[in-house]
């Protein structure tokens, strides 16, 4: 499974809509789109951490250039890959 | 006459500077600062209603107000923008009672520092506690006290901020690995902590009980609401069927919260956030909000007729050059002030691209929400105004 593909699990888990993974596309906006919240925003990347193992900087984060599922997933990979 | 005029982020200038926070993003939202526009929902003929912005003149259409806006605006609540003079022996109702709206109006409101303490979840819970009512939740007053308490919940846990600054209320807590990360943000701020955890309970309704305590601590019950609500997020509410719970027995078991309220100095209006469970219990203390509330609000708007006021958020994607003008020419034709079927829109003078919130109130019999929502939505949609994540909005 991709990092594409988990992010779009976790995201169809916290839109607890009946959205499934499979009907969540790579460049939608999670915002205009899905409607996310600022609640659902931290539940959300709460959930990412845990999934990925992640620490994220919540200050430090620039969310509106992370609004696409795809924008997202390649952050979370640059976070996941560890630095050569 | 009434004067009426409020800050919504009330929380915020309630909570004291030193408390950790829960993570969250973002800063503030900039619209909280335009919501005083709701107010014209309490209005009545001949009252001033003092707001932070200017007013879209159509909103204003009908209904027999008088408006000022503050000159210049800065950082704050607006009561430190308005003129004394306006509210000088003056009947007022502020949406809230901040320590600016003291400085402002004087002794004929009760005290912030009283305000503040029994709006914080602190208080409420321990008074549940107290009176020995169901749904007491622990607080915890340090990151190892919060990993005790969410562990011995099993993870079904919800952890609330005192004073539930809106984006940075609550979270749920339903795995080790989110318990670290709120755990590991809390002792990064390295700040004085203080949290109530509460077991996340099979809810089947929210909703929200109405009172205004008089100075002599007698008060009168206006209702309840039965809230709409999307995860842990308010997008409306309506006077609940007979059926959800007998009225006078909840107004009656919070006897003892009016009473302390009382004791502890607050007069004005209190709502009192509750819930029913699926087994059939009731959790009648969630929280206590002793200010005005949307859910008053809504109150307020259903004795303008005998139909039910229903009051709806509308998130919308807003294209460049559109705004509020263009929502209210969508509802041309579906528009209504109470006296009939239809529709009134709330606020959304400062809506403006990418987007905004719109509040609504759909004034219809009960049965006919679903369809009113429904007509709203395609009316919005058709003038290019496309609404966000309402796949479960109705």
């Amino acid at each position: 499974m991709t990092i594409e593909d988990r992010v779009k699990l976790v995201l169809a888990k916290v839109l607890d809509n009946g959205t499934t993974a499979e009907e969540i596309g790579s460049g939608a906006d999670l915002v205009e789109e899905y409607g996310l919240d600022s609640l659902q925003t931290i539940t959300f990347l709460l959930a990412i951490e845990d999934e990925f193992d992640l620490e994220l900087d919540y200050p430090a984060l620039q969310l509106d250039d992370l609004r696409s599922v795809r924008q997202f997933s390649a952050f979370v990979e640059r976070l996941a890959t560890p630095v050569q | 006459m009434t004067v009426r005029f409020g800050t919504f982020d009330a929380e915020t200038w309630w909570r004291p500077a030193d408390l950790a926070e829960l993570p969250s993003v973002g800063g503030d939202d900039p619209a909280v600062g335009a919501m005083d526009e709701l107010l014209l929902g309490f209005c009545a003929p001949d009252d001033l209603l003092i707001t932070r912005y200017p007013m879209h003149p159509d909103l204003l259409t009908g209904h027999r107000v008088r408006h000022l806006s503050v000159d210049d605006p800065g950082p704050g609540p607006v009561e430190r923008f308005i003129d004394p003079n306006l509210v000088h022996g003056a009947e007022v109702a502020p949406y809230a009672v901040l320590p600016d709206t003291s400085r402002l109006v004087g002794a004929s409101l009760p005290p912030s520092e009283v305000v503040a303490q029994v709006n914080s979840k602190t208080w409420s819970n321990e008074l549940v506690i107290e009176l020995g009512l169901p749904g007491a939740g622990r607080v915890v007053r340090s990151p190892e006290e919060l990993v005790t308490a969410v562990t011995e919940l099993d993870f079904r846990a919800l952890v609330k901020d005192p004073y539930g600054v809106s984006g940075r209320a609550l979270l749920e807590i339903s795995t080790p690995g989110v318990l670290r990360a709120v755990e590991r943000v809390l002792r990064k701020q390295d700040r004085r902590v203080e949290l109530l955890v509460q077991e996340k309970l099979p809810k089947l309704h929210d909703f929200s009980g109405h009172f205004l305590l008089h100075r002599d601590g007698t008060a009168d019950f206006l209702g309840l609401q039965q809230m709409t609500n999307k995860g842990f997020r308010h997008l409306g509410s309506h006077r609940p069927p007979a059926s959800l719970i007998d009225e006078s027995w909840y107004a009656e078991s919070l006897g003892g919260v009016i009473d302390a309220l009382a004791k502890a100095g607050y007069w004005g209006p209190v709502g009192v956030d509750a819930m029913l469970l699926a087994d059939g219990t009731v959790v009648p203390v969630l929280e206590i909000n002793a200010r005005q509330s949307l859910g008053l609000l809504t109150l307020h708007l259903d004795q303008r007729s005998d139909l039910t006021a229903h009051l709806w958020q509308l998130e919308l994607n807003v294209a460049p050059g559109k705004g509020i003008t263009d929502v209210l020419q969508a509802f041309d034709g579906l528009l209504s002030t109470g006296d009939g079927p239809g529709v009134l829109v709330l606020n959304g003078s400062t809506l403006a691209a990418p987007g905004g919130r719109v509040y609504l109130a759909i004034f219809c019999r009960p049965d006919d929400l679903g369809q009113w929502q429904r007509r709203l939505v395609t009316a919005v949609d058709t003038a290019g105004l496309t609404p966000r994540g309402m796949t479960d909005a109705a």
